[in-house]
């Protein structure tokens, strides 16, 4: 029996994100851009917090908004590079012409969500190690929580933010304009995950409900920025 | 079939050109001619679907036309081998990879097939952007340049191509300055000045 056309073109589409999802880890594993600089970058800012704080004790509050200032850097340091490698390289047009835009994004999204998984791996544990202080009862679980929807919304706002200023603007601007653009976008996540992240590393000390209401902060960004990215994305990305 | 009337494309102050009709037919290509800065490389881009004209329409029918088009301004994956670029453009496109070997073999890459892109010379990275751009079994294949960087072989390799694909019914258009392809393909010629 002939396969469904509908099955066959949902086939091809997975086959067309995860292609894209492969060639970028296949690219960045001989290139060693995206994560090389990021992993690097966090680790360098979070030795340079370190020893700045020297034995200063912190409350949890303010330890919590160092942790996302050190992942919010690393991620601007790194995330945009799938899409301004695209253009840099003049490889663009290959996945416009070919490729559906919204397997290009999917491709590109799980990529850069991986990259701020190692990122937030690498970083959090030896954020943790470096500065102890703050902690009081700490519940890992939210942390965790906290952490991997947090680092889906940065990545998703800086693939978005990538594809928009890769194509908009000139090469010698691209890093300058990116955060600018991310910074206000990134706002109200890092608020959230900055509250929600004291809620886990301190529950006693927070006020009953913070953490709940700061995750659910975070996952309505989470959702709002990929559906507005899936459904922008193709004017963004397809002429220009 | 691409369509085109009342084509348009300034930069800034400076038109391209404006008012182009024309259109490309199944098996009669189409070379466009001009100088350099005369805008081949931007309307070809403009029919690709990758510019947008300031002015005019373009018709692309039937609906899900595959075009390709292979130019200087467009690269493949350095990073990647030549066999690895093919295959993720197999997968894109939701083409059977089957063909690689044979294509590479036509495209005179076989020893090379497994290198990283990054390292071939100008000459064999021609001759692999032509090879993808008809990798994907196109409908409409557009040409920029085509025998750029070229050796006598490679040149063979694009005129087998075209052939090819011009007996099938393919829709062709090339942009090129060299006297010899503007003899030799010109059905229908579009002088830009």
């Amino acid at each position: 029996m002939a396969d469904d056309p509908q099955s066959i073109d949902a086939r091809t589409w997975f086959r067309a994100a995860a292609a894209v999802l492969v060639k970028e880890a296949r690219v960045e594993g001989r290139s060693r851009l995206a994560l090389g600089a990021t992993v690097l970058f966090s680790v360098c800012a979070l030795t340079a917090v370190a020893y700045t704080i020297g034995e200063t004790h912190l409350d949890a509050s303010v330890q919590a908004a160092l942790l996302w200032v050190v992942l919010l850097f690393a991620a601007m340091s790194g995330l945009a590079r799938p899409f301004v490698r695209e253009e840099e390289m003049q490889t663009a047009d290959y996945l416009r012409l070919y490729a559906r835009p919204s397997a290009v994004l999917t491709g590109k999204l799980l990529f850069n969500a991986g990259v701020m998984l190692v990122i937030e791996v690498v970083t959090a544990p030896l954020f943790f190690i470096v500065m102890p202080s703050g902690m009081v009862r700490p519940d890992v679980g939210l942390l965790t929580a906290v952490l991997a929807l947090g680092g889906l919304g940065l990545a998703s706002t800086s693939t978005f933010v990538a594809a928009m200023i890769a194509q908009a603007s000139a090469a010698g601007s691209r890093g300058a304009l990116f955060f600018v653009v991310a910074f206000p976008a990134l706002a109200p996540l890092l608020m959230a995950s900055t509250h929600a992240t004291f809620a886990a590393m301190a529950p006693v000390l927070s006020p009953p409900g913070y953490a709940a209401n700061s995750m659910v902060v975070i996952a309505s960004y989470d959702a709002i920025v990929i559906a507005a990215g899936y459904l922008l994305f193709g004017s963004v990305w397809s002429e220009t | 079939m691409i369509e085109w009337s009342g084509l348009g494309k300034r930069f800034g102050r400076r038109v391209l050109f404006a008012g182009l009709d024309g259109m490309l037919q199944p098996g009669k290509p189409l070379v466009v001619c001009g100088r350099n800065g005369s805008g081949k490389t931007t309307l070809l881009r403009i029919l690709a679907g990758l510019s947008r004209p300031d002015a005019g329409t373009v018709v692309r029918t039937p609906a899900g036309l595959r075009i390709s088009y292979a130019s200087p301004d467009v690269d493949l994956y350095a990073e990647l081998t030549g066999r690895e670029n093919l295959d993720f453009l197999g997968s894109i496109t939701g083409t059977s990879t089957a063909g690689i070997t044979d294509l590479l073999a036509r495209a005179g890459l076989t020893k090379a097939s497994d290198r990283p892109v990054g390292q071939y010379s100008s000459g064999m990275r021609q001759r692999l952007k032509l090879a993808a751009s008809v990798f994907c079994r196109p409908d409409v294949l557009l040409l920029d340049e085509p025998t750029l960087a070229l050796d006598e072989d490679g040149i063979s390799f694009v005129e087998t191509i075209l052939a090819d694909h011009i007996a099938t019914g393919g829709c062709v258009a090339i942009a090129t300055n060299d006297r010899t392809e503007v003899e030799r393909w010109a059905d229908a010629r579009l002088d830009l000045g």
